[in-house]
């Protein structure tokens, strides 16, 4: 393999853990706390709950902002 | 180097599916029996982090152009897969309500039924979902 090879290899391998690691981020309090209620009887808080319920809000709002924006796109 | 990469993208899709399945898992042993508030908060909690957040992250990636296929090295969304997926997602938060709330006011039999009906939708929501590609980074 030449150098460029290696490096675009390289960089791509940096650009799919980043984005790995964003998703990781968001999806591993929910799989805690998943396991933590089937395993360890945590019982939730109403605290908790709404958290949970914000959280589903703004990303529920956000990814319809982008289908709006993609309905107007013409691309 | 490249090869790798796909082998990689491929065991992590495959530990991801069997994670998926466990949202099933935790419906169907709920089935025909009283319906927790724990077994819904496990679902829910489940459902947030295998279709809603990376369903968000993949709403995130640039706009697929028209023609243009999702790649490793271009990943983008679809935006009429995208769409489908909100609609099913838009039927789930429904029925993860209308479980909610038939615990809430104890009544057993609709909350049964509430999480068969969202049992089926987060099959519809999982399989669509694998089709994103963000199962292949680890979710």
């Amino acid at each position: 393999m030449d150098p460029v090879t290696i490096m675009a290899d390289i960089a791509l391998a940096i650009k799919l853990g980043k984005m790995a690691y964003d998703l990781g981020k968001d999806v591993a309090p929910y799989m805690i706390t998943a396991y933590q209620i089937m395993f360890k009887n945590k019982i939730l808080t109403a605290e908790e709950r709404q958290k949970m319920t914000d959280q589903e809000l703004a990303w529920r709002s956000e990814i319809d902002a982008v289908i709006a924006a993609d309905d107007e796109a013409t691309d | 180097m490249k090869k790798l990469i796909a082998v990689l993208a491929v065991a992590l899709a495959l530990g991801g599916c069997a994670t998926m399945d466990k949202i099933g898992t935790v419906i169907s042993a709920a089935q025909n029996f009283t319906i927790t508030q724990g077994q819904v908060d496990s679902a829910r909690n489940s459902y947030d982090g295998f279709v809603l957040a990376p369903l968000y992250r993949y709403a995130k990636l640039p706009r697929c152009k028209t023609g243009q296929t999702i790649t490793i090295e271009n990943p983008c969304h679809d935006r009429k897969l995208l769409k489908q997926i909100r609609q099913v997602d838009i039927q789930v938060a429904k029925a993860f309500s209308d479980t909610q709330n038939s615990i809430t006011s104890g009544d057993n039999k609709g909350a049964v039924a509430a999480y068969t009906t969202l049992k089926g939708l987060i099959d519809i929501a999982k399989a669509l979902i694998a089709q994103t590609g963000m199962t292949a980074l680890g979710a």
